[in-house]
């Protein structure tokens, strides 16, 4: 009897198989980058430079919130 | 009622009966607005296609939209109407409302011969007033029907520039001397008569509706709004994508 609960504390003490996944880093640099992007396609298109501006401005703040309801989502 | 009578009253109802909106006080005109180009992929651009993809998505959206203008003799308001469609994301349909200019308010007035744009750019009210005769219309005798309408075309054009490009854009409007109302979408006016539709490099206004206002409309309430040129406004938006990226770090 004392074997068997030696073996079985020992089977429950081995480290699992099952890879635990990393936290992800929740960081808003692309959201740069989109702003960037958008604003090239916005002046490329012939919309004005205060408009274009406009248009980077949301698309970065859409990016943000992004991140912000994904980094929720993982940590709840 | 004598013969003579009613030949008089067949008459002047034939005359100012076809011409009704010639005389009444105000009117209420809905324009429907579509792109008129295609966004075409930039060649040898290497951004994220996803970014390009909701920008195209989001451009296609303004062909639901639709602007309301109300006029008097003397004056008009202009702004988008806020509807909506459903089955469409919310963030494509922020960006298709800036490209639109959905937050603009056009208030135009014949007598003081000035339009003033009202906006909200980077979390402050502004104006641009901008001068009736600086439209600078060109009236040529090309005509066509819109609905039951007979349309004369009047061509006018504007510069763009960004930190890009800098051009001069063509603007076509095809007004209606029937309707005697001097103006139109977007604050353009000043016309012999209201523009039915108007069509620039990216957007048309077609007219989608009129309809006879009975009541007054109060034209001087009018949003706040800092005056300010173009240029001024232009010259802010480097300092607004500072403010924009610093809020990252």
């Amino acid at each position: 009897m004392a074997v068997v609960l030696f073996t079985m504390s020992l089977i429950s003490a081995a480290p699992s198989n099952k890879l635990i996944k990393d936290d992800p880093s929740f960081n808003y640099d692309h959201c740069g980058q989109e702003y960037d992007t958008v604003l090239f396609f916005a002046r490329y298109y012939g919309f004005g430079e205060s408009h274009s501006h406009e248009m980077a401005g949301n698309a970065y703040s859409s990016c943000v919130d992004e991140v912000d309801f994904q980094a929720a989502m993982f940590y709840n | 009622m004598n013969l003579r009578t009613k030949l008089y009253i067949f008459i002047f109802s034939l005359i100012f009966g076809s011409n009704l909106y010639l005389y009444c006080q105000n009117i209420s005109v809905n324009y429907s607005i579509e792109t008129n180009i295609e966004l075409e992929e930039i060649k040898g651009n290497k951004a994220n296609p996803e970014v390009y993809e909701n920008f195209k998505s989001s451009f296609q959206l303004i062909n639901s939209m639709e602007a309301q203008l109300i006029c008097s003799k003397e004056e008009s308001k202009y702004n988008m109407s806020n509807v909506m469609p459903s089955d469409v994301k919310i963030n494509h349909y922020e960006m298709a409302k800036i490209m639109a200019g959905h937050n603009d308010e056009f208030y135009t007035n014949i007598l003081k011969g000035v339009s003033t744009k009202y906006f909200n750019a980077y979390g402050e009210n502004f104006k641009i007033e901008t001068l009736i005769s600086d439209f600078e219309w060109k009236l040529l005798n090309e005509t066509k029907m819109i609905g039951n309408l007979k349309c004369f075309k009047a061509i006018s054009s504007y510069k763009v520039s960004n930190a890009l490009i800098e051009r001069v854009v063509k603007v076509e409007a095809w007004y209606s001397p029937k309707i005697q109302f001097s103006f139109g979408p977007k604050g353009y006016c000043g016309l012999p008569g209201l523009i039915i539709e108007l069509k620039d490099d990216k957007f048309t206004y077609i007219v989608k509706d009129i309809k006879v206002i009975k009541e007054e409309f109060e034209f001087k309430k009018r949003p706040d709004g800092k005056l300010v040129t173009q240029e001024e406004i232009d010259a802010l938006s480097e300092k607004a994508k500072k403010n924009y990226l610093d809020r990252k770090n």
